[in-house]
């Protein structure tokens, strides 16, 4: 007989629950969905097994790819551009919180061109969406290309944060540290404080994009934006002085995991009682739990880094 | 060095086993996961009916009778007789709480609110060293006392009942109950109503009196009670078999609207459709009050029963009692109270490591201990349960000449066994 280990879902209680994971006795949330006898879940405000019965046993409301046009891409270096996409309002609402991401493909290629891909923007007034993109292989470069005008974007997904509980938590300010093609998740973060009057420090560095374009999307007032020394590869010696200056109790990292593995000993080192927040670096493939691409080890069981959201204190970059 | 004791979960049988080791000199917490004491007892009310008489004056005469005389003191209705049942005293819902807060207050019983345990850490396989909240807060002590229920939570309730039905344990708001045995490792057993069937569904729903037509409430303000013969469309023998209160399954309850006053109207059975309530002469515009879907269902109980002994020390763990439906298929306040209470001292006592308490059978309540524990271990025994108030077990207490309304009959025996304030005597 296999333990139950209970952990908490990123799409526990959304739109999207119970998904494929529930039909298949492989829920990781639910004891009953899990095939145990017992009852048991990281409770999420409402109960997978009740929605389940609910809908006849089975996974209803499953995300589908949703064409969308290009209404600009912008190429701000050799490696790095961006995308305004014009989707449906209902799917650029869902996209608003931080954490959130879709996968994108050329709308007339198959599903192994997928790219999983965080705003950067979300506008409410005309229902598109800004997403950064780094040309590193295959799939980045099929969307790169000018004769690509038309996409196949499939989400809302809402695990792109690892210590995604610690943003709704309320903050006296906020220090986030982005480099690369992660400013683009960094200026949607920082939007998100900015709207709900927290006052952020965003230091930015360019990183392997070659460029800093996260100030873009954002407007004066929203963030003291501090620039990382591009001469230097780690930037400890700065980010050491801004947790210290910033006296921030929210600290995020937007970036590669050896910037993570940096920024978490820095605040373990400077301010324990800081909480932290880092962007999902796991390889995301389907999204949903199965394809087994983005697990991680660390928490109770191997967990699919996509669903499970593992407490940032037992993360290991 | 007072020993440091904790007890999880709120309801009469925490807020005992508090009150009874805060009595015996400990160091006391009480966590409780929603905003609210007495979890179910906000809802129940009816107290000292059949042999609960009986079982109260035993534990006011052991010196265990403090909330007994709280709701006799918060009561609407006194010595009031009801189809199967006599003389019970009903306490008003709405007002037993503040008054249960207050009591813990000043007996320095450090009470947590919306501080639900969700995992437990051992020092060793048959120790627990302390319990961690939602928040991750840890809370360290010397020995434990689960009375974390065995209603709900939701999945069970869809599982095993007709869904949830928004009743007063709100577990969608709070979350749902964790049980500390089974976190603690502990093998736990479910009730069968019949074998395959688990669980049982709370027996009673509340209307909002302002709902009822004026001749309704004026019945029920006046003497407790309102009788009504249900319409023969209505009449379903079936509903009486999933009542986890088995002393109201009686054939008066199948053919009668029974309501009682105690503060809502409390409507005898576990689920009536509205429309079908609606029919009846005054309830025209009736609604329910607790669960909210009472028309439905109700919520199910009886699926986290801890194995325990006499002593109501949970069996594999050194460190860890149980009180109130975790220690069998008990029905009840009264219940809850008597075993919360035993729980609580024996927790003191295993603490200081002294012999733990056994309730001689010669009492309606050692009885009660030591009978329901003997049933629990079969498969009959636990499509049962078990009450003072009717059922098996009153019953078994007749035939024991155990029942007795009269009060200097009970305290006389309970000093026959030298078991006369015994929980009011301090150890420390």
């Amino acid at each position: 007989m296999r333990d139950w280990h209970s952990l908490p879902c990123v799409d526990a209680g959304s739109w999207y629950c119970p998904c494929y994971l529930a039909e298949l006795g492989q829920c990781v949330n639910c004891s009953l969905l899990a095939g145990f006898d017992h009852c048991e879940c990281a409770w999420c405000g409402s109960c997978a097994h009740a929605e389940f019965r609910w809908r006849l046993e089975k996974a209803e409301n499953l995300r589908q790819s949703v064409r969308s046009e290009l209404v600009l891409r912008n190429h701000v270096s050799s490696n790095t551009f961006i995308i305004k996409i014009k989707m449906p309002t209902w799917f650029s609402a869902r996209l608003s919180p931080p954490g959130s991401f879709v996968f994108v493909r050329p709308h007339d290629h198959p599903t192994h061109f997928d790219v999983p891909l965080s705003p950067a923007q979300v506008s409410a007034s005309d229902s598109t969406v800004d997403f950064a993109v780094q040309v590193v292989g295959p799939k980045s470069r099929a969307l790169s290309l000018d004769s690509c005008t038309s996409f196949a974007v499939r989400g809302a997904y809402f695990g792109g944060i690892l210590g995604l509980n610690n943003l709704k938590q309320p903050a006296k300010h906020v220090l986030i540290v982005a480099k690369g093609v992660a400013q683009g998740c960094a200026a949607h973060i920082t939007r998100y404080f900015a709207d709900r009057k927290t006052p952020v420090t965003l230091a930015v560095g360019q990183g392997s994009s070659d460029a800093v374009f996260a100030r873009r999307w954002l407007s004066d007032g929203d963030a003291r934006i501090v620039m990382l020394d591009k001469t230097d590869d780690h930037n400890s010696g700065d980010i050491r002085t801004l947790i210290r200056s910033t006296a921030s109790d929210l600290i995020i990292s937007a970036g590669p995991d050896i910037q993570h593995r940096m920024l978490q000993t820095l605040a373990n080192e400077i301010a324990p009682r800081s909480r932290t927040a880092y962007t999902n670096n796991a390889l995301m493939c389907c999204g949903e739990g199965i394809c087994g691409s983005c697990t991680v080890s660390g928490a109770a069981a191997p967990a699919r880094a996509c669903k499970v959201m593992p407490p940032v204190n037992i993360l290991r970059f | 060095m007072k020993p440091k004791i904790i007890v999880i979960g709120g309801g009469w049988s925490g807020v005992a086993a508090a009150i009874a080791a805060k009595r015996a000199g400990a160091q006391v917490s009480l966590l409780e996961r929603t905003d609210m004491l007495l979890g179910a007892g906000l809802v129940g009310g009816i107290m000292r009916n059949n042999g609960r008489y009986t079982a109260a004056e035993e534990a006011i005469a052991m010196g265990g009778g403090d909330l007994f005389k709280l709701t006799d003191r918060h009561a609407r209705h006194k010595d009031v007789d009801f189809p199967g049942h006599l003389h019970a005293t009903l306490y008003d819902v709405h007002r037993v709480e503040p008054a249960v807060r207050s009591l813990l207050g000043s007996r320095g019983v450090s009470v947590h609110l919306e501080c639900r345990v969700v995992d437990v850490h051992k020092s060793g396989p048959r120790l627990i060293k302390s319990v961690i909240d939602e928040h991750t807060n840890e809370f360290s002590a010397d020995v434990f006392v689960d009375a974390t229920g065995t209603s709900g939570p939701m999945g069970n309730c869809s599982r095993f009942g007709n869904g949830c039905a928004m009743c007063v344990q709100r577990c969608p708001t709070y979350g749902p109950r964790v049980s500390i045995a089974a976190k603690a490792g502990v093998h736990e057993s479910q009730a069968t109503k019949t074998p395959g069937v688990f669980g049982a569904m709370s027996g009673s729903c509340k209307i909002a009196k302002e709902s009822l037509a004026r001749s309704v409430v004026g019945a029920l303000n006046r003497t407790g009670m309102f009788v009504a013969p249900l319409p023969a469309s209505l009449i379903s023998s079936a509903k009486l078999s999933i009542k986890a209160c088995q002393q109201y399954a009686l054939s008066e309850y199948a053919e009668h609207l029974v309501l009682l006053d105690t503060g809502h109207a409390k409507l005898m059975t576990p689920f009536l459709p509205l429309d079908s309530l609606r029919s009846i002469s005054g309830f025209q515009r009736a609604r329910y009050a607790d669960p909210y879907s009472g028309g439905r269902g109700n919520s199910v109980r009886f699926l986290a029963l801890a194995p325990r002994d006499q002593f109501l020390q949970v069996e594999g763990m050194d460190n860890l009692l149980c009180a109130g439906e975790k220690a069998g298929t008990l029905i009840g306040h009264t219940e809850a109270i008597v075993t919360g209470t035993l729980a609580g001292h024996n927790a003191v006592r295993k603490a200081l490591a002294m012999p733990l308490v056994g309730l001689s059978r010669s009492t309606a309540i050692g009885e009660f201990i030591a009978y329901t524990n003997e049933k629990m271990k079969s498969a009959e025994g636990l499509q049962q349960s078990y009450t003072f108030a009717g059922s098996v077990f009153f019953e078994h207490m007749k035939s024991k000449s155990l029942y007795t309304p009269d009060s200097l009959a009970a305290k006389t025996r309970v000093k026959q066994a030298g078991l006369d304030d015994i929980f009011s005597t301090r150890l420390t």
